[in-house]
């Protein structure tokens, strides 16, 4: 108890202990990178010279807006066909440069997703990745399966949206409003968008599925915050009461010398049949750095709250930060992320463990995030390429057959979900 | 001297703008940690935020404005940063570099957790007025022309961190509530 101290000394004693060299590691990162960071020009207008008249400004103003709604047309598709960025060499770096995209390779007469007959549409979100795989957030878009029909939705920003089974609904995961995250529902198309009041002091909420009927949601509570337990509960979509605990007992953190590691769960999906759920679970690490040799796994339980979780796939082997996974419509199989950035298959009692081969031709990458189609035939996911440096979403059959590239923008895209159209 | 740097990275000299990066970036490097609280993340905003102004500077018109210019895309940085990771809850949680036991003894334990836990709960554009202002020094007009919003804002922002970290190190026991299991 603080009673004879200065807070403000305190504070500032606070504010000021912590680093001031900048790591030689980022110092290294940063100055490797500027050869292969173009520059952008301007128009190189000399607008500082003092010699140039005000009759040539204007007419240097006049040219540049020409140039600019000429690229407008051109560049729009209004003016003639679309044209595609050129292929770039990229040489390694200890960072993500900005780049050029390079598309993968794909050879001539391969299939497109418009060719695969995919039914039914997804939402992802987008973000503008200039430097980094993950940039600055753009939105939450709406597509037809095969990525024809997208369409940005006017929704709050949020890291994720999941379709309501019936296709008429959408979940986005963590809108950021009063200082709290908290899941917002909002009709297919965006509009109507509700946040949902959720009692009692909970951290911050992060929601990610539908039970099959659509009663319910799927959410985990954070730990920053003791009111209440932190964990996975089941609540109601319509009005979020009757906050059900499925799954507590989240692993302790760990403070080390670099890093503090904070253990826990993160929600994942309903089986078909509403009886269960799978979730990750991360365990914190040992020594200095608990947070990198943290681990995690995926288990299962009841959704009746009286359940106890049992390890479907073993601690170490599941991504911790984006492979939450998700039941085939059939409820045969679980997708998931691996933790070496691929994806895997799991039966729902913990056997038939297996890798999708996923072969890009192109040489690193990171698949994550993946989602089943409504009819079990497919799976999308997030795949990252050392190559394009950027994500887009694609295709795969669960074989790791036909992998084909649905979103072809410019932009890094996240977090899909894969439902029905609306009747 | 800076002046001429910035003039020589604008056009391309990569050797002028690394020795801003070795005259920038410390300080850079104090602040995104200060806001994020966090190392890895604090590198990776300064990483951004040197890469994006590298590729921004030739529309730098005043090169006199480079270092107010440099802080707000380091607090944009910082911002996406913040957003980026937030669904990662369970990624690093950062603890003061000196380790736990700290330097001054003034700062306790229990000082420490208090203001990071209630650090934490403030948003980054409160965070980053509250560090511009008593760990960077700047005055409020300076850091409202850096964060991009009225001064009046910042006022209000720096008022509420404020009382925000001083409520945490008065009232121990805020945190000491009982669990509540939800029925």
């Amino acid at each position: 108890m603080i009673t004879n101290r200065d807070p403000n000394a305190i504070i500032a004693a606070w504010i000021d202990d912590g680093p001031f060299d900048l790591p030689d590691t980022t110092r290294r990162a940063i100055t490797t990178s500027l050869p292969t960071t173009q520059q952008r020009r301007g128009f190189g207008l000399p607008w500082r010279l003092p010699q140039m008249s005000t009759s040539l400004r204007l007419i240097l103003v006049a040219a540049a807006l020409a140039l600019t709604v000429g690229g407008i047309y051109l560049f729009s598709g209004v003016g003639g066909p679309r044209i595609a960025p050129a292929p770039t060499t990229v040489p390694p770096s200890a960072v993500p440069p900005t780049l050029v995209p390079t598309p993968i390779a794909t050879p001539a007469g391969s299939p497109t997703a418009a060719d695969l007959g995919l039914t039914g549409h997804i939402v992802f979100t987008r973000y503008d990745s200039p430097s980094s795989m993950f940039g600055k957030y753009v939105g939450l878009y709406a597509a037809n399966a095969d990525g024809t029909g997208e369409r940005a939705l006017d929704v709050p920003e949020t890291d994720g949206a999941f379709i309501s089974p019936d296709g008429t609904q959408l979940l986005l995961a963590n809108p950021f409003a009063d200082n709290k995250f908290r899941p917002d529902v909002a009709n297919i198309d965006g509009s109507n968008v509700r946040r949902l009041d959720v009692p009692g002091k909970f951290g911050g909420m992060w929601c990610s599925g539908w039970s099959p009927d659509g009663t319910r949601l799927l959410c985990k509570v954070d730990s920053d915050q003791s009111y209440q337990t932190p964990g996975v509960y089941s609540l109601s979509a319509t009005d979020a009461s009757d906050f059900k605990l499925l799954a507590s007992g989240s692993p302790p953190s760990v403070k080390g010398s670099k890093s503090e590691c904070s253990g826990g769960d993160v929600a994942g999906d309903f089986s078909p049949d509403g009886t269960r759920i799978v979730f990750l679970r991360q365990w914190c690490g040992t020594g200095d750095d608990p947070a990198a040799t943290s681990q995690t796994a995926i288990l299962a339980v009841d959704t009746t709250g009286h359940g106890t979780p049992n390890e479907i796939v073993a601690r170490g082997l599941a991504n911790g930060a984006e492979g939450a996974p998700h039941w085939s419509p059939d409820g045969s199989q679980i997708v998931f992320g691996l933790a070496d950035r691929d994806l895997g298959l799991v039966r729902p009692d913990g056997t038939g463990y297996a890798r999708i081969p996923i072969d890009t031709g192109a040489g690193e990458h990171y698949a994550f995030s993946p989602e089943w189609s409504p009819d079990g035939t497919w799976i999308m996911f997030t795949l990252w390429t050392a190559a394009s440096q950027r994500s887009d979403l694609y295709v795969v059959h669960p074989d790791g057959t036909d992998l084909t590239r649905v979103t072809k923008g410019g932009s890094t895209e996240d977090f899909v979900s894969w439902g029905v159209s609306a009747p | 001297v800076t002046t001429r740097l910035v003039e020589r990275a604008r056009e391309g000299d990569e050797i002028a703008f690394t020795e801003l990066v070795d005259l920038f970036g410390g300080r850079c490097y104090a602040i995104a940690y200060r806001i994020l609280r966090d190392v890895e993340r604090a590198q990776d905003a300064v990483q951004q935020a040197f890469l994006i102004a590298w590729r921004e500077l030739p529309r730098l018109r005043d090169p006199d404005r480079f270092e107010t210019w440099l802080h707000r895309l380091l607090v944009n940085a910082c911002y996406e940063e913040h957003r980026r990771y937030r669904r990662w809850s369970l990624r690093v949680r950062p603890l003061p570099v000196d380790g736990p036991a700290g330097r001054d003894s003034i700062l306790e334990i229990s000082d420490r957790d208090q203001l990071e836990r209630a650090f934490r709960r403030l948003t980054p554009e409160h965070r980053a007025v509250f560090v511009l202002h008593h760990h960077v020094g700047m005055p409020l007009a300076v850091i409202a022309d850096v964060v991009g919003v009225p001064e009046g804002t910042v006022k209000s922002r720096l008022h509420h961190a404020t009382k925000s970290l001083r409520a945490a190190i008065d009232a121990d026991d805020r945190f000491d509530l009982p669990e509540v299991r939800p029925a």
